[in-house]
């Protein structure tokens, strides 16, 4: 996991302009003359001009910052199209791949899974040894069980002592339960949220032929049913489930993002941090 | 209205109907298991999509139910009936014409197709009101009316409509086969002026549809009359004896050689020549499949009075014997006078005509060879023919002696040649010489020849190329105003002419009997030439024609004083010919096989006659008609085809007094065909 965690951020963060791309982690700290083992593209070229010398901004690394990491392992995070990894999978190695680039920053990372309520949890705390904890919890998720995305938010809400931001990895297939008041609950308590939504495309296209005894993982109901009949009507409605699913996210202030597992991970991982920063 | 089925057992195919139900059960029951995150989405689609998808594979699972139930319904044949008549309405004028030809006799399964035929027909007769079954005498008295007409190349039997059952019944029981050929044309002439009536009219033909009595049909069938055949059980295979030839050889002697057609079942079949009721020869031969000819048996006779020749009986056992009666010329005295004598025998004037002679002796007749001048001394008493071989002078009063023996009924035969003088003799030859000799040319039967019993013989004996034969010379003569010529040259010449003088026959030969002046006696047509001749001048039965096929006149010359005779008929039936001017005429020959006259007070038979089949007629042709040759015959396109075995009276009412449902069918068929592809094409895009 840890591998997979770090192949991704590299993947994320290589060819990356890095001035741009510093996000919330680092902090202006002041002005330093220019030596010429620094790299010239950190020479402060506004202050050359008011001062007619060369200076190089400095950076200081935020600190006191909390990060947790919570990961859906529901049933229906267990599926995945032919050839293609699980959603369960694509979220966990996502949400590993941020504690990693977090924790390396100094970050105190948490991390907690569920399903039909909140499971094993890590408190968040920085260093390397908590980096590894938190990768073995997230590589030991299985799916199985019901998704009750709103106990587990106003669990973790309960349960993270300071201003935290949550980055929730799940598909958001909650049945009659509605996620909503709960974000909005934790957005009251002043934590941050983001979302990542491993999706397979099969979810979104149906993309199937012939005759399916289709069965809920979750409830484990059962429906017979021609999918060619359907494809058309499918796609309409999961598009707009999505686009619909995305605007309230929005107005909560919750920055979202659609991660395909048939897509690249740190393509994903790339959309979601331009989506959060 | 009802629907009736002509093949009702392909009902039974009914639950097929269910066949796209259960595929499409089946289809579902197999559906791949396939866990998926939730439900909620394809929940939401499936009732999105209900109109656009669920009802339209509803309407395709109806559409192939229905297709499947309209393929069943076409196999089984349905037919629409309404009313109880043909084009709707009214009781139904049915005129019933059966086929009494010789081929109904074949027996197929244990029965004759007549028998078939009777049985089905008898369906037909209307039944009053306590009814009865076919097979039953029917009461008298229905709004349906029958009428019936018995046919083979004639109508034999006819009844026009009416509603008594029970003469049609009767008459139908009465029926029996006759030995003649089909023509179907008659009987619907009979038939078709007894349906000029309105309301339903039909005609039902029962035949076994020989292709013979349907060649050449004229006729118009008039609007609003069904027409309907009703085809007996076919006979698989049949073989028969269809002609047998007594032929004569260059030394007198005879052959007789039987000719066989069929199409048989592989194996051999025995064939019998038998003479005078005792076997001649026999064998076993091989008629092979599909129509064929074969020459059977050869047999040497001798001695012939009559015989037959016969194939082992098959399913048309009327075809399997062939009777033949020979001229009765085995006791014909022939008294030969040669006029030109040689010490070689060779160069004798009657070298090539004493073996023909010879045989004649053989086969019980006699004959005696003198030279002119032994003519004067000779006693013509006794002989039945003089023949005048190339003979120039005649003794003092031979000329009157001839003369009288002609004229009491002896036969007299001149034959030409470099010593032939006709002299006294021109007023005895049926034609006039002139004197002269004139260049050979090729020889033929003169056209008159058919008119001439002798003429007509030669002309059937068949086998002999009569233009081979060329005479050198000729001694020119002019046909007499009683004269028949018989054989002729090329320019016309009389090559061979006939005549009579009193109650006697004349012949003159224009040129030799030896090769002098002809290749005629080195011809195998020499020994037939000359027998038939010596029968024809002795005046016997040669005249009566002994060869017959069934229903062609017997006639020929009676002796006087033997006015009073009968004819005994093969079934052993005795009736009286017409007897005129000295002739009788018989012309009652309807079934096959020997007729001898007789004198009534008993005594030698006068006369015989075989008749046989008309083998050229196709009677024996196994091969049965084709409905859509049958439409051909008769210039209709609807016509009404029923098959033996399957119930004639049933078929007839679903086909002639309904309507077949096949063509609507079959469209709506298509129609649901291009439904189905279309909804397919809609749910697959």
């Amino acid at each position: 996991m840890e591998l997979r965690a770090r192949a991704v951020v590299e993947g994320t963060l290589a060819g990356r302009h890095r001035g741009r791309r510093r996000g919330r982690a680092l902090e202006f700290s002041g002005h330093r003359p220019y030596s010429p083992s620094d790299d010239a593209r950190g020479i402060d070229w506004r202050a050359y001009a008011r001062t007619d010398r060369f200076l190089v901004r400095e950076a200081e690394e935020e600190t006191n910052r909390r990060v947790f990491l919570l990961l859906d392992a529901s049933a229906s995070m267990g599926f995945h199209g032919p050839g293609r990894i699980s959603k369960l999978r694509c979220g966990a190695i996502l949400l590993a791949a941020m504690a990693y680039a977090l924790i390396r920053q100094g970050e105190a990372v948490g991390a907690g899974i569920f399903d039909e309520g909140l499971g094993d949890i890590l408190a968040p705390r920085a260093g390397k040894g908590h980096l590894s904890l938190i990768l073995d919890l997230l590589d030991r998720a299985k799916p199985a069980g019901g998704t009750r995305l709103d106990e587990a938010v106003d669990e973790t809400a309960r349960r993270l002592p300071g201003r935290t931001w949550v980055i929730l990895a799940g598909d958001f297939w909650s049945g009659a339960y509605d996620p909503m008041p709960a974000l909005r609950r934790l957005r009251a308590r002043r934590h941050e949220a983001a979302v990542l939504m491993p999706l397979d495309p099969l979810e979104t296209d149906l993309d199937l032929e012939g005759d399916f005894h289709f069965r809920d993982v979750e409830t484990g109901e059962g429906l017979r049913t021609s999918a060619g009949d359907l494809r058309d009507a499918y796609r309409t409605l999961a598009a707009e489930r999505f686009d619909r699913l995305e605007k309230s996210l929005a107005a909560l202030r919750v920055p979202a993002v659609r991660c395909m597992t048939h897509r690249p991970l740190d393509e994903s991982l790339r959309h979601f941090l331009e989506a959060v920063s | 209205m009802t629907v009736s089925f002509l093949s009702p057992w392909a009902l039974a195919a009914l639950p097929l109907t269910l066949a796209p139900w259960l595929l499409h059960r089946w289809s579902l029951s197999k559906a791949k298991p396939y866990p998926f995150p939730t439900l909620e989405l394809l929940r939401a689609a499936l009732r999105a999509s209900y109109a656009s998808s669920v009802l339209s594979h509803r309407v395709l699972l109806l559409l192939r139910t229905l297709l499947a139930l309209a393929l069943v319904f076409l196999a089984s044949r349905p037919v629409l009936r309404w009313g109880r008549g043909a084009g709707g309405g009214g009781p139904l004028t049915t005129v019933l014409l059966v086929d009494v030809s010789a081929s109904m006799g074949a027996r197929v399964a244990g029965r004759t197709r007549l028998e078939w035929a009777v049985q089905e027909a008898a369906a037909f007769c209307p039944t009053g009101p306590a009814g009865s079954g076919a097979g039953e005498r029917p009461a008298a008295g229905s709004s349906e009316r029958v009428g019936l007409v018995a046919y083979s190349d004639r109508v034999e039997l006819a009844l026009p409509p009416a509603s008594d059952g029970a003469r049609v019944f009767d008459a139908l029981r009465s029926l029996s086969l006759t030995d003649r050929p089909t023509r179907l044309e008659a009987a619907l002439e009979a038939a078709i002026p007894w349906l000029n009536d309105r309301g339903g009219r039909a005609t039902l033909v029962f035949t076994d549809a020989a292709r013979n009595g349907w060649r050449g049909l004229k006729f118009t069938p008039p609007d609003g009359v069904r027409l309907a055949v009703a085809r007996g059980p076919v006979l698989e295979s049949n073989a028969g004896v269809t002609g047998v030839r007594l032929a004569a050889d260059a030394s007198g002697g005879g052959r007789l050689e039987a000719m066989g057609w069929g199409k048989s079942a592989p194996g051999a079949k025995g064939w019998t020549l038998s003479w005078d009721g005792r076997p001649a020869s026999q064998g076993r031969i091989v008629i092979g499949l599909g129509p064929s000819s074969a020459v059977l048996p050869v047999a040497s006779v001798a001695a012939l009075a009559r015989g037959e020749a016969s194939l082992d009986p098959d399913g048309f056992p009327a075809d399997d014997v062939f009777y033949l009666l020979p001229p009765p010329e085995a006791r014909v005295g022939v008294l030969v006078v040669d006029g030109s004598p040689a010490l070689s025998p060779a160069a004798d004037e009657v070298y090539f005509l004493t073996p023909v002679l010879e045989g004649l002796a053989r086969a019980g007749g006699r004959f005696k060879i003198v030279l002119p001048e032994a003519l004067a001394r000779e006693p013509l008493k006794g002989w039945n023919v003089l023949m005048l071989a190339n003979v120039g002078d005649l003794p003092p009063g031979a000329a009157e002696r001839i003369r009288s023996f002609v004229e009491e009924g002896g036969g007299f035969w001149a034959t030409a040649g470099d010593r032939f003088s006709p002299g006294a003799l021109a007023a005895l030859l049926p034609v006039r010489p002139t004197g002269r000799i004139a260049d050979g040319e090729r020889v033929s039967l003169s056209p008159e020849a058919s008119r001439n019993p002798l003429g007509r013989r030669l002309a059937e004996e068949g086998g002999f190329d009569w233009a081979k034969i060329e005479a050198r010379r000729l001694f020119e003569a002019v046909p007499g105003p009683d004269s028949t010529v018989l054989l002729a040259g090329a320019s016309g010449k009389p090559f061979l002419s006939v005549g009579r003088i009193g109650r006697g026959r004349t012949a003159f030969l224009a040129t030799t009997i030896d090769r002098d002046w002809t290749n005629l006696p080195a011809r195998p047509a020499f020994p037939v030439l000359c027998r038939g001749l010596w029968s024809f001048l002795a005046g016997g039965t040669e005249e009566t024609s002994s060869s017959l096929t069934v229903d062609s006149p017997w006639e020929g010359p009676l002796a006087a004083g033997s006015a009073d005779v009968l004819v005994e008929r093969p079934d052993g039936g005795k009736e009286t010919p017409d007897v005129r001017g000295g002739r009788f005429r018989f012309a009652k020959t309807d079934r096959a096989g020997f007729y001898t006259l007789s004198p009534r007070a008993g005594g030698q038979p006068i006369a015989r006659a075989a008749v046989n089949l008309d083998a050229s007629s196709g009677e024996s042709d196994p091969t049965p008609l084709t409905a859509s040759e049958a439409k051909k015959a008769l210039g209709v396109s609807d016509l009404a085809w029923i098959e033996s075995p399957a119930p004639v009276r049933a078929r007839f009412d679903e086909l002639v007094r309904g309507r077949p449902m096949a063509g609507p069918l079959a469209l709506f068929i298509g129609l649901l065909l291009a439904g189905e592809t279309l909804l397919l094409g809609f749910l697959r895009k």
